[in-house]
This record gives C-alpha cells, structure tokens and sequence, in this order.
C-alpha cells in the first residue's frame, strides 16, 4: 500500500513536470468520457420518457382488431368488424380462465362529429368504451366519477371529458361536472373529466401513438353503438395479468372469436410489447451511434496519452536508466509508468463525469427533458477511462521497462 | 566478491566492423578492497566497470559474483543484486529532478519491502551523516555539485550495498570538492565498504588501495596506489 502511494506520488510528481502537456491529454480523455455520459445520460433519459408515455396506453395492453390486411380474399368477404357485443360478453365472462384482468370494446364515433357547447364547439375523438377503460388507459379522473355498469346497462348519454375539450368547450371557469354538452347533436351529461396525459414525445418522434389523449370524448359503447347505428365493436382491448403472456392471450382471444365467427374472418393481435420491442431497437440503434462516435473520442484521447507517454519514455531515458541501476526490475518501471497513464485517465475520467453531470443537469433544467445518468454507467465510464490509459500508457511503459540499463544511462 | 575471467566483449558484428573494447580481462576484487580503474579514453574501463556493476553483458569468459555466475541470471535477479548489492555514484549525479534530496535518497529503498517511516528515517539519517541534514527538501537544482554529489552517494549507501560503484564521481567537481568526496569515499573504506571507481585522475585514484590500469581493453598494470 506504502509502495503503491508512493508511485502515485511520484507519478504525479512526473505528471508536474510537464503540466500543459499532462493537462491536453487529461483533456482528450475528459471529452471522450463526457461525450460517453452524455449519449448514456440522453439515451436513458429517452427511454424513460417513451415508456412514461407508453405506460399512458397500459404496459400490459393487448389489442384485438379484425384483420383486413390478408391476401385471401375469402377472409375479407363478410362485413363489419367481426366483434359484438356477444364476443366481448363472452370473453369478460371468462376472462380469468383466460388471463385477462380487465377488457373494454372500442367503438369509435364519426371523425366528422362536432361537439358543442353553447356557442363553443369542437371536433374530438368520440370513444364508446366499457367500464374497464379507464383501468386499461391508465387514465384517471381529475373531477367527478368514471363510468359505471348503469351508464352501461342503460345507454345514459354520460361523458367523461379529456381536459383540452373540456378547456375548449366550457367557459373559462366553468365547473364542467354537470354541465351538458351536444355530441352529433345528441345532448350528454359530462360526469368525469380526465387527467391529462402526455404523449408529446411519441408525437415528436412521429408515432402514431402521440395522438393527443388529452382531446377524448369518452362514452358507454352502448350509447355509442344506439349513436351509430350498429351494434359492431371496432376492437377490443384488453389488460393481461402477466405480461410475458400478452402475445398468447393475444392469440387465445382471436382463436375465440375465430371460433365464433369461422367463415370469412380473421383476426389480430396487437401487444404493447411489440412496441416496446420496436422502441427499444430504435432507442439502442441511437444509443450505439452515440456510443461509437464517444468511443472515436476515447480513442483520440488514448491516442494523446500514448503520445505523451512515448514522448515521456524518450525523455526519461536516463531516469529509467538510473532506476534500473539502483535496482528497479521492469515490472517497477512498467507500474510506474503505467500509473502515470492510469492517472491522466483517471483524472480526466472524473473531470469528464463531472462535466457530463453538469451538462446534463444544465440541459434537463433548459429542455425538460429528462437526462438520467445511471452510478453503473459512471462505473463503466471510470473503467473505461483507466482501461484506455492502461492500453496507452502500456506500449510506451514496456519499451522503458525493456530498456538497457547501460544504454539508458548513456542517453542524453 | 568479484571474479572475473577471460572476459572479452565487442560491439558491431564481425561482418560490419568489429569494436573489441574488453579481450580477455582477468580481474578479482575482494572483500573491503578500494579499487580505481584508470585509462584513457577509450581503453575498456567505463565497460568493465558497467559490467561489474551489472548494467550490461558480455561475450565471453565469466563473472562470479559473491559465488554467482552473473551470465546465467534473469533480469529480475539482476535487478535485485543490484538493489542489494551495488551502489552507483555517477559522474553526472544522475538525480531525479522533481524529486527532494530526501526522496532521491529513499528511491532505492522504494523497490524494497521497507516502510514509508523506514525509508524516511533512513533516507534523513545518510544525509544527515553527509552534511545535508538541512538540505533534505531541496530539489537537485537547487544543490551545489558536490551537495548533489553527496546526496548521489547517499542514495548508492542507503540499502547498505557490499560493493560501492562510482564511475568518474568527481568528473563533475572543482578540486577540492572532488577531494573531500574521496576522503568520504576514504571513510568509507575503512569502515569496510568494497569500493570499485573508475577514474583518469592519478590524484583521485592515489586514495584507492590498488590500482589497475587499462589501455586498448586489457589490463596492463595493476598494483597499490602510488
């Protein structure tokens, strides 16, 4: 221990000699490792964002819609969307034997529809929904109260409202809870108003899944089904008790309704762990650009401290030499040349970690967006950082440690 | 201690030109002798002196130390040897330069098992006994020659080698300084300290006990010191 504090002494003492070079090569490594903490620090940061927003859809969400997209045109002969009421009342009785622990249909209104209130009014997504909605969306209600079996047993003309309708169609100030809003021209009561949700972040990347939840008209799917006509559920979607098992339940509920409709039908399923799947592929294929091109910057820096290393061996030939001559063996020579590498590294590893940390904090605090560094990833970059300057230092401290000591001592 | 043997060395290949700089040198240093190695330039002496302080090799013949053949050991029981066994003084001092008096001196020691409170009070106490007890913290640059000269010897002394090797020591000084180091080495002579010097200076070389003289890489003469 004794021996290893006094290298790192002397290492440093060396270090000193030499401070602006020292410093440009602590420097390359400072960047590559604040480069490395910036692209891990953003890529979780978008990882915990997306799925913050795809938790607002329902981690454990399947999905089942009839399947138009079949080359066999038998299956595309019979109308409709292949799902009644019937299906959904079926599988919801037995939906613990099959694994799900909640399930709603969807029936959707008109794209066309306006919403009024007084002389306000909107065009919103209509959404008829059964009384496990809001369970599977993850949705909350900020006032007022969720659906209940009555709404739905008896087609009230409820709603519950998303917050950027209900700011669109009321007053400023106006409590919306009981107020009564004209959907089609159909006149509702509104019980419940949503909690907002975001899915700014899947919009800005594109998804189809960032459309704005915050503009939903959501009502039993009994009042929806008498509103439009028929009595078809667009899809249904369904909360699994284990996610591991979305994609075979998936598959349980289409194989039941397959077997209720056999001729002319098929069906999908679609799970939210797919999408999680494509996301995460997504998300790593950046993380690995942004970590190849850190890594380029690494290089140059181990390339810095090979530089000041090889240049360090030349000019310290003769005190190779007289360490040798008072007894150092190669391996002495190595370590200490080595803890001079390990030490450029070290320190420009730290300096880095505390500029990727400032930065991050810095850019979170402007963008809002959230910058998460992990202690395994300040870990990893640590390593890394001493590894790159061992490498590098480790040429250089060879070729002085393989030196003759009476060649070394006639060096000038 | 030392027994050499019809050693020879060369330099360049017998196919470009060859420089035979050692041929068949017969030397033996005992116990507690002072011995100076004179010759002018060239004559083989700084070589011989290298290989007895093992820091090179040779061609042919052989070298026993202390009963050892040197030839046949690796490069980590040479270095040990030497952190055991030798000392160097160099002409030039061969001091680190960022580094104190003091840790110039606990250099050696750093590659032995000694700990950090050994090493300093050893380190204090040779520099003490040389005179440079206040000069501890200074750095070479900041010494006179002989004060960096002292602080050399100092280092060499500090693992209590058998055999002190001192190549030129005062090649660097004035005079009287090389002077008082030879009354140093002298002392250290007759506390029984083995001392192998290498030097062009009849002056200097009239303190060892037995001189031997080189010319053209052999031994020519080799007596008591006139």
């Amino acid at each position: 221990m004794n021996r290893w504090l006094s290298n790192v002494t002397q290492a440093l003492q060396a270090l000193n000699v030499h401070r602006r070079r020292s410093a440009l090569s602590v420097l390359g490594i400072t960047i590559g490792i604040a480069a490395v903490m910036a692209v891990g620090t953003i890529s979780r940061g978008g990882n915990h964002l997306i799925y913050r927003e795809l938790e607002t859809f329902g981690l454990n969400s399947v999905w089942v819609y009839r399947n138009w997209n079949v080359q066999d045109v038998k299956l595309r002969e019979k109308g409709g969307s292949g799902i009644t009421n019937e299906d959904f009342l079926s599988l919801q009785a037995d939906k613990k034997q099959l694994g799900i622990r909640n399930i709603t249909p969807d029936v959707r209104g008109h794209y066309d529809w306006v919403s009024k209130q007084g002389s306000r009014e909107v065009n919103a997504t209509v959404i008829g929904v059964g009384r496990d909605y809001t369970t599977i969306a993850n949705d909350t209600i900020t006032t007022g109260r969720l659906l209940n079996q009555n709404d739905i047993n008896t087609r009230q003309p409820v709603v519950l409202l998303g917050p950027e309708i209900a700011n669109a169609l009321m007053e400023p100030g106006t409590e919306p809870i009981g107020q009564r809003i004209y959907v089609d021209g159909k006149r509702f009561l509104v019980v419940g108003l949503l909690a907002s949700k975001s899915r700014d972040f899947l919009a800005s990347i594109g998804s189809a899944g960032g459309q704005n939840a915050n503009d939903r008209i959501v009502m039993p799917y009994t009042t929806m089904q008498r509103m439009v006509g028929h009595e078809d559920i667009r899809n249904l979607q369904i909360k699994v008790e284990d996610f591991d098992r979305a994609a075979e339940i998936g598959d349980l509920v289409t194989d039941r309704l397959l077997s209720a409709h056999p001729v002319g039908i098929a069906y999908r399923a679609e799970t939210m762990a797919s999408y999680i799947e494509t996301t995460n592929k997504i998300l790593n294929g950046v993380a690995i650009i942004g970590i190849v091109s850190a890594s380029i910057s690494l290089l140059v820096g181990g390339m810095g401290i090979m530089n000041v290393m090889g240049t360090a061996v030349l000019e310290r030939t003769r005190e190779i030499g007289v360490r040798k001559a008072i007894g150092a063996r190669e391996k002495d020579i190595m370590t200490q040349f080595l803890m001079e590498a390990g030490l450029i590294s070290a320190v420009g590893g730290l300096l880095g970690l505390l500029i990727g940390t400032i930065a991050s904090t810095v850019l979170a605090n402007i963008t809002n967006f959230p910058l998460i560094p992990s202690p395994k990833q300040v870990i990893f970059a640590l390593v890394v950082s001493v590894i790159v300057g061992l490498l590098s230092g480790f040429l250089p401290a060879r070729r002085a440690a393989r030196m003759k000591p009476v060649q070394a001592l006639r060096s000038e | 201690m030392i027994s050499i043997s019809k050693l020879s060395k060369a330099y360049g290949s017998v196919d470009t030109s060859l420089l035979i700089v050692l041929k068949n040198v017969n030397l033996t240093i005992n116990e507690g002798e002072f011995v100076a190695i004179m010759g002018p330039s060239g004559s083989g002496k700084s070589t011989l002196l290298n290989i007895i302080g093992m820091l090179d090799n040779f061609d042919a013949g052989s070298y026993q130390f202390k009963g050892q053949s040197v030839p046949s050991l690796n490069s980590d029981t040479l270095a040990e040897l030497r952190l055991y066994n030798l000392g160097f003084v160099f002409q030039s001092f061969n001091l680190i330069a960022q580094l104190t008096a003091q840790a110039n001196v606990e250099l050696p020691m750093l590659y032995t098992r000694l700990k950090k409170t050994k090493r300093q009070s050893n380190a204090v106490q040779r520099l003490t006994e040389l005179g440079l007890g206040d000069r501890l913290n200074h750095k070479p640059s900041e010494l006179s020659g002989g004060q960096q000269q002292r602080v050399a010897i100092a280092r060499a002394l500090v693992n209590d080698p058998a055999v002190l090797i001192a190549d030129e020591p005062t090649g660097s000084l004035d005079t009287e300084t090389g002077i008082d180091i030879m009354h140093l080495f002298q002392r250290l002579h007759q506390n029984g300290k083995t001392i192998v010097m290498v030097t062009h200076e009849e002056e200097i070389a009239a303190f060892a006990s037995r001189v031997i003289r080189m010319r053209d890489g052999k031994i020519v003469d080799q007596g008591l010191a006139a």
